[in-house]
């Protein structure tokens, strides 16, 4: 129990910071610490992120951090390309892609902090 | 990195190109951030941080401040996971006993989290991200490796 809710926190904590990466916390913390399958990690990080998402929402907003014309057409073209990737999924080499993945997060890095 | 450098990365003459605002209802800028969602979309679909990528892009080149590039995620995130947990749901790949309790210490977190990036300053909070991305990275390695030394076992 001190655990899950330690998990919790961390990953609500780094959501509401950046917005993004509760589920890189969530899913290694899941698969490792508590010992769930990976799918099932995936799964149950992206039901718990949401709630942590739409409180985050709220204190942005309240912030006026919100363009809602920018993040609209976002959310369109990020429904059309969900659809895509879930469909691309199978079919990727997830090796490469992790890879790939890892380089552009160092770059992301790099960038952020030197600028 | 001469001063010019750095306002072309901040996107901030691609903006001044704009400044006599094209006249059609559908500029360039827009479908620029359409194609943003669809790329980030994409990434997010096959399960790795799509939010990463939507943040990148919006601040490198549409010039976008850090804090409303996060918002953009979190507006972004809340369809395409809703569909995403349906699916799940579906598929009974959610362990919703565990889901509950981090969901409720999640949200604790996440006004923590939520009411300092508020509050902090761009370049800090830039520099924040930039480090839980390297560690991100780091874990990356280790998993990648992990993965590797396994399938070697048990071949």
């Amino acid at each position: 129990m001190v655990k899950k809710a330690m998990i919790g926190s961390l990953a609500g904590i780094i959501c509401g910071l950046f917005s993004t990466g509760g589920g890189m916390i969530l899913v290694p913390a899941m698969v490792y610490l508590l010992k769930e399958d990976e799918s099932k990690a995936r799964g149950t990080s992206i039901f718990c992120i949401l709630p942590m998402v739409i409180t985050s929402s709220f204190f942005y907003y309240k912030g006026n951090y919100i363009d809602w014309k920018i993040s609209i057409l976002c959310a369109i073209g990020g429904a059309i390309g969900g659809y895509i990737g879930a469909k691309l999924l199978k079919k990727l080499p997830k090796k490469v892609l992790k890879i790939a993945f890892t380089v552009f997060l160092f770059y992301v890095s790099f960038k952020m902090i030197t600028r | 990195m001469s001063p010019v450098d750095k306002n072309v990365h901040q996107g901030r003459f691609k903006m001044d190109k704009n400044v006599p605002k094209e006249t059609s209802p559908w500029d360039k800028e827009e479908s620029m951030e359409v194609l943003i969602g669809i790329i980030s979309g994409i990434v997010s679909g096959t399960g790795m941080g799509g939010g990463t990528i939507l943040i990148f892009f919006l601040t490198f080149f549409m010039g976008i401040e850090q804090h409303m590039a996060q918002a953009t995620n979190l507006i972004f995130f809340i369809p395409t996971s809703i569909v995403a947990i349906l699916v799940n749901i579906k598929n009974k790949n959610i362990n919703l006993k565990l889901a509950v309790i981090i969901s409720i210490f999640g949200i604790l977190g996440a006004i923590i989290g939520a009411e300092i990036s508020v509050h902090i300053d761009v370049s800090i909070l830039r520099k924040c991200f930039g480090v839980f991305l390297a560690l991100v990275a780091l874990n990356e390695i280790y998993s990648i490796t992990k993965e590797y030394k396994n399938s070697k076992n048990y071949k």
